[in-house]
């Protein structure tokens, strides 16, 4: 069983163009594996949402996020240890070269209702809003391995208006 | 299957009793002697009554190096007959945690309204859905990745971080394996 923790992303302003989470590692020889990302609508404040285009994109090269606000992980295991050279933060100028998409969904940005039932409320259940799970009951099928300088972002292309909030649960090995 | 397994179930749990920022479900391992690991977490709208409800923000949150004070415990139900008691963990709701500030690792919105209408389609309803909520679940699907770990002196709990109205349900899946 690998060290395993939750990095999670609270109430990021949506933003044209704006890294709403993101993983780097930059160590030579640790690996940071990507196991699963989900996205969650947990607004309580009224809010004029539109529809989101966010996408999750994997950079190499010279990645580094410029200006971003970083949040701590947590640890599945308090015995467990940081990674030596991962870094965690949402905002800031995404840099480094695109190398792929791994997938690319709508999101209504517009707060849940208590008693309504659309696409807001849906945004609410946990496991219908796993964007990325690795395996899915197959070990075969590697996760998004982060070797060094590469770097996983949930970038929202288009849409600014409202809050989202993301997890990514990820391996150090 | 070399742990002890246990279902904690927290019934009708008041989010008025619990009180802001008040935990609605939790785990405390106040033992030496034990680890506790946590599969899985879930809840469930089951108000028949009539309830004015509100949007509320659940959080789970892992607390180290914390304890709880006043609060009511509840008898978490073991897997198998031959499965000895719990030593010092406590399964509870309500009460104040003293200690570190948490680390959370979902945030979840939900409707406390009741779910009385069969033909209803809406949030409310689909609130009675096992499948549809449950909010933690250690990957099935990949075998490498750990569960959360209960030290002893550390707490998990499902945070009521918004408001107050209507009762909720939950439940906490997890092992026991002594040190």
């Amino acid at each position: 069983m690998a060290q395993t923790f939750t990095a999670y992303y609270p109430s990021v302003a949506f933003a044209a163009g704006k890294n709403m989470a993101a993983i780097i590692n930059q160590h030579p020889t640790e690996l940071i594996k990507i196991r699963r990302i989900g996205l969650l609508n947990t607004q309580t404040a009224a809010v004029t949402g539109v529809i989101c285009q966010l996408d999750v994109r994997l950079y190499t090269g010279s990645v580094f996020l410029n200006g971003s606000t970083a949040v701590v992980p947590t640890m599945h295991d308090s015995t467990n240890t940081m990674p030596l050279s991962g870094a965690y933060s949402h905002a800031g100028a995404v840099s480094g070269t695109l190398a792929g998409t791994f997938r690319r969904v709508f999101w209504s940005s517009d707060e849940p209702g208590i008693s309504a039932a659309t696409n807001d409320e849906m945004e609410c259940f946990v496991p219908w809003n796993i964007i990325f799970d690795a395996g899915y009951a197959d070990s075969n099928v590697q996760p998004l391995v982060l070797r060094q300088d590469q770097m996983v972002v949930v970038f929202n292309t288009v849409g600014a208006a409202g809050l989202l909030d993301t997890w990514i649960e990820f391996t150090k090995e | 299957m070399a742990e002890d397994a246990f279902t904690a179930y927290y019934v009708n749990v008041s989010f008025l009793n619990a009180g802001l920022s008040g935990p609605m479900a939790g785990i405390y391992n106040a033992s030496p002697n034990e680890i506790i690991r946590i599969y899985r977490v879930g809840i469930s709208n089951i108000t028949v009554l009539a309830a004015v409800g509100n949007l509320v923000r659940l959080d789970l949150n892992v607390y180290r190096n914390s304890s709880i004070g006043d609060s009511t415990h509840i008898t978490p139900v073991k897997h198998g007959k031959n499965v000895p008691d719990l030593e010092a963990v406590e399964c509870f709701w309500g009460g104040v945690i003293v200690g570190n500030s948490p680390n959370t690792i979902r945030r979840v919105a939900w409707s406390c309204e009741e779910a009385i209408r069969m033909e209803a389609g809406n949030i409310n309803s689909l609130g009675c859905l096992v499948e549809a909520n449950i909010i933690f679940e250690v990957n099935s699907n990949d075998n490498n990745e750990q569960p959360i770990v209960l030290r002893p002196g550390e707490i998990f709990t499902i945070l009521n971080s918004t408001s107050a109205a209507s009762y909720l349900n939950s439940f906490i899946e997890f092992t026991r394996e002594f040190i």
